[in-house]
């Protein structure tokens, strides 16, 4: 069965789009990373400053 | 309207196996965002946070500004996903990345999905779940309500399913004050009402375009006199709504007067369209009006920040 699948070999253009693709996903999951954690920081520290304060 | 997008779509897909799905460039995945639309949400809902009351960590209005935009994109990418067979027909859209054949449907469906719920999710977990709720909504309607029911069904659907382009203020204003009321009501009725005018004004000079895709748009289905005539009572009906933020007391008289020339003009376009029926005249005079209108709501939330910001400067 495997052998009678189309097969494709990716040409230089199509192997570069998707290098792209990769550096782009990368950095969108490093700035998921910081924005998880800047977020958590803010409300952890309002959270103690609410409970300091009252 | 199924046979027909699996007729077009698949006659692409047979013609060129290879170049279709998988192989997308991030500009065409960015194109799905539909970021034109997007800066126009990503602004008014800026203008919902800002006029809000009550104070929000500028983090986290940052997070609900990013959350909402993220979500109007997630929309965008939906609306393509399923618009795919009338969009290939229409010159303004057939060099999407989806009919050009750049992104498969099925691509643009979990990318659009994946950030719906991601968006949605983020928001209810940085900010609150009230906004959260209100941004799953706006995305639904404007993806299942507007495009999957109301689009290829009623002459009408610019109107009901321009309430989704009208949430994204309320969306930050439930962010920073957790409630909907009459002064957020009133940022979306001045988008709501605005919407029938602008997309009707796109519609009578690219009417062709729609009645060859199948799109039932009042121009192709009431006649263009028929939308002239809705163009100038929406117009006039956007009068007192412009009146509202000051009833409402989010806005004193530097919005009022802004308002009061801004939509005087508009009216004055609408009434161009309205009455010129023949002539070059006549042919340029939706094209003014659509132009004006995106500069008319631009101006309109400008004028809000301003009056805002005038107030809290005590220069009144």
């Amino acid at each position: 069965m495997a052998e009678d699948m189309p097969t494709h070999t990716p040409t230089k253009e199509e192997r570069a789009r998707q290098r792209k693709r990769s550096i782009v996903i990368a950095w969108l999951l490093v700035a998921l990373v910081i924005l998880f954690f800047v977020t958590t920081m803010v409300r952890m520290s309002s959270n103690i400053a609410m409970q300091a304060g009252g | 309207m199924t046979d027909i997008r699996t007729d077009l779509l698949q006659k692409d897909h047979d013609a060129a196996p290879f170049a279709l799905g998988g192989n997308g460039a991030v500009e065409d995945f960015w194109a799905l965002l539909k970021p034109r639309v997007m800066s126009l949400v990503v602004f008014t809902a800026i203008c919902g946070l800002l006029l809000a009351p009550g104070e929000i960590h500028p983090w986290t209005a940052f997070v609900a500004i990013l959350c909402i935009a993220v979500g109007a994109g997630a929309s965008g990418a939906l609306n393509m996903a399923y618009d795919a067979d009338i969009d290939i027909q229409m010159s303004r859209t057939a060099k999407r990345p989806i009919p050009r054949g750049a992104i498969e449907p099925g691509e643009a469906y979990i990318f659009g999905t994946a950030l719906a719920v991601g968006s949605v999710v983020l928001l209810g977990l940085a900010v609150n779940w009230i906004s959260a709720a209100f941004l799953a909504f706006t995305i639904f309607f404007y993806a299942v309500i507007y495009t999957m029911l109301l689009k290829r069904s009623t002459p009408q659907n610019i109107v009901i399913g321009g309430a989704a382009g009208a949430f994204p203020p309320m969306v930050a204003w439930t962010a920073v004050t957790g409630t909907v009321d009459l002064a957020s009501v009133s940022l979306f009725l001045i988008i709501f009402m605005w919407t029938p005018p602008h997309f009707w004004a796109l519609a009578l000079f690219r009417f062709g375009d729609y009645e060859t895709a199948g799109v039932p748009m009042l121009p192709n289905v009431a006649g263009v006199d028929a939308t002239r005539r809705q163009i100038w009572w929406y117009s006039l009906a956007m009068a007192p709504v412009a009146a509202l933020p000051i009833i409402a007391g989010i806005a004193g008289w530097v919005y009022g007067v802004a308002a009061f020339v801004l939509t005087a003009k508009f009216i004055w376009h609408a009434w161009a369209v309205y009455s010129l029926r023949e002539g070059q005249k006549a042919d340029r005079a939706p094209k003014k009006l659509f132009s004006y209108s995106i500069i008319y709501l631009f101006a309109m939330f400008v004028s809000l920040l301003a009056d805002r910001a005038v107030n809290l400067a005590g220069l009144i």
